[in-house]
């Protein structure tokens, strides 16, 4: 569904990213994980469209993603950025609309009125709808902005095919509950056929929901492989510098690691 | 809590207060073609205006007073006033501001520079682009200053096809602070004529305004304010930062670039008949972003709305507190203006808690 094929990118004479290539079939959830730094945004921001490589080709659904215009490309993919400031004193209600507002569907005013509450609900913030975005907490706030882009992509595949949903550190601001419930909806999206591509720091809580697991270290892949493979190499205290424990959880399951440290 | 229905849905609202706008603009504009050294009642008002210009059914000086001098006035106070409150809510939109005001940026001063040396070379080196333009020059000079100030600021803060909200701003500031020291030179090398003129320039005013006037820079602004609803939704989009608008489907650079041209044609425009007015391009969309909603969908209406009614009043407080003298309709709005900005200032500090 979305391929890379020696992507990279420069930020003047410094390469920030690649060359990386990859393919990441439809019905999965991908988690990306590695040090502050890595290129982990970076190559998300390649994936979203947004920002273009520099050398190589990104392909969605077979065709240059190059060639997608912003509207085309908001029915096929929705994102979820870090840090999201609203500059004006606009509802809940009406950021969660502006998911619809980016590429328009055919839905009266009472349909998403309807859908927007629905969502407001399975991100726990029923009854939110006519605060101040503002005056949020911030894990408020990130599942506020969660409903806007699951209103934004809707149905994880329809006639054109699966879409692609991409998290950068979606729980960053979440207590433990709400990190799993976020997870849980991104995975009941991989699992109705659309692909995840998140971004998470959480090395366990990556791989409890992800199908595959992608290191990253100086914008290079270090590793890419499925959880439980992952996380008993050793890559990753070479990668994050610094002495793993395992707790073993039984077989097919990935362990749980801890820094030695601790 | 922000107030409107219990769901956060405040369209209902919104189209409401459109209406109420609306008529509040109405009836002010009614109450200030009545107002000024021979009083009319509004009736009055509406009738003459029912009847027509060049009527015999009322006394000749009233219908030209109506015809001839108040109506134009006000009508451009109103087109006037709209197209500066939408230029403010279209820049802070853009810039992610509410701060954000032509004035402040550097697009006025621009304009008015342009101005001013149509006035003191306009015998001189410039006499050749400027006589065969007649009335229009000064119009002309206004738009082309608000538009060549806008397209450096933007050219000055776009590098590989991208906008810096930051670098804009103050370079905006840098640029106005420019232009303000070549209005300087000129004021100084200006006579006691010239001077005159200026200073009705920097601070800003209706009087004698005509028809014909209106006609020259009326449709600029008109088309500005008409187009500006297209804005909205990327607006909207944008309020999220501009990667997320982006995400959201929209074509952001072109958006900025039409966002840009619209915002210069209506300062432009208004600059070049009536002068800076400060200060009106801020407090009308805060006020509405306040009381009832900050959806650029309502707002760019409701800001052309508001801010036609109050320069039409403020207009009217400019021609009746100094009887039979005229105040210059900018100092009206920047002494409102002012302290509202100070205020607003405070409160966002407070805000802040800092």
């Amino acid at each position: 569904m979305l391929e890379l094929d020696a992507v990279e990118v420069l930020a003047g004479e410094r390469r920030i990213l690649g060359p990386v290539s990859f393919g990441l079939p439809a019905g999965g959830l991908v988690a990306i994980v590695g040090p502050n730094g890595a290129g982990k945004s970076t190559l998300l921001k390649v994936l979203a469209g947004e920002t273009p490589p520099m050398g190589g080709e990104v392909r969605f659904q077979g065709e240059d993603m190059a060639a997608f215009s912003a509207s085309r490309l908001a029915r096929r993919r929705a994102v979820l950025s870090q840090s999201l400031e609203v500059a004006f004193p606009f509802t809940v209600f009406e950021v969660v609309s502006l998911g619809f507002d980016g590429a328009p569907r055919a839905l009266t005013a009472g349909q998403k009125a309807a859908r927007i509450e629905a969502m407001l609900e399975r991100v726990d913030l029923a009854g939110f709808g006519s605060r101040n975005v503002q005056t949020l907490s911030g894990g408020e706030r990130q599942r506020a902005h969660l409903a806007r882009v699951l209103c934004q992509i809707g149905e994880a595949v329809d006639e054109e095919g699966p879409k692609l949903l991409l998290l950068d550190e979606p729980v960053s601001s979440l207590d433990i509950r709400h990190q799993v419930d976020t997870l849980r909806m991104a995975r009941d999206f991989a699992r109705e056929g659309g692909l995840v591509v998140v971004v998470l720091h959480d090395l366990n809580l990556a791989a409890s929901f992800a199908d595959r697991m992608i290191l990253m270290r100086n914008g290079r892949i270090a590793e890419d492989c499925d959880p439980a493979a992952l996380l008993n190499g050793q890559t990753v205290d070479e990668v994050f510098a610094i002495a793993m424990t395992r707790i073993d959880r039984g077989p097919g399951r990935p362990p749980v690691v801890m820094p030695h440290a601790v | 809590m922000l107030r409107g229905a219990a769901n956060g849905d405040r369209a209902a609202a919104e189209r409401m207060t459109l209406a109420v706008l609306a008529g509040l603009l109405l009836l002010v504009a009614v109450v200030a073609i009545g107002v000024g050294p021979s009083g009319l009642s509004p009736d009055r008002v509406v009738a003459l205006l029912a009847a027509g210009p060049g009527t015999d059914r009322f006394p000749v000086s009233e219908s030209i007073i109506v015809w001839q001098i108040r109506l134009p006035r006000v009508l451009m106070g109103a087109i006037i006033g709209a197209a500066l409150a939408v230029a403010g809510a279209t820049l802070q939109g853009l810039f992610r501001n509410p701060l954000a005001d032509p004035g402040l940026v550097g697009v006025s001063p621009g304009a008015a520079l342009a101005a001013v040396a149509v006035i003191v070379l306009g015998n001189g080196i410039l006499a050749p682009l400027v006589q065969p333009l007649g009335i229009f020059a000064l119009p002309i000079a206004a738009f082309v200053g608000a538009l060549l100030s806008t397209f450096l600021l933007y050219t000055i803060a776009t590098r590989g096809g991208r906008t810096s909200v930051a670098t804009l701003l103050l370079a905006g500031i840098a640029l106005g602070a420019f232009s303000g020291a070549i209005t300087g030179f000129f004021l100084f090398l200006s006579d006691d004529d010239q001077l005159r003129d200026i200073t009705f320039w920097t601070l800003g005013g209706l009087g004698g305004t005509t028809w014909l006037k209106l006609f020259a820079c009326g449709p600029i602004m008109l088309a500005a304010v008409l187009a500006s609803p297209v804005l909205a939704r990327g607006l909207n989009a944008l309020t999220l930062g501009e990667s997320e608008a982006f995400h959201l489907g929209l074509e952001v650079q072109r958006m900025k670039t039409l966002a840009i041209v619209l915002v210069a044609g209506a300062v432009g425009a208004s600059v070049a008949a009536a002068g800076i007015i400060g200060f009106v391009g801020i407090i009308v969309p805060h006020l509405l972003r306040l009381a009832v909603g900050a959806d650029h969908r309502f707002l760019l209406p409701g800001s052309a709305l508001l801010g036609a009614a109050l320069l039409v009043l403020a207009d009217a407080l400019a021609r009746t507190v100094a009887a039979p003298a005229e105040l210059p309709i900018g100092i009206i709005t920047a002494a409102i203006g002012a302290p509202f900005f100070l205020w607003l200032l405070l409160r966002r500090r407070g805000l802040l808690g800092v």
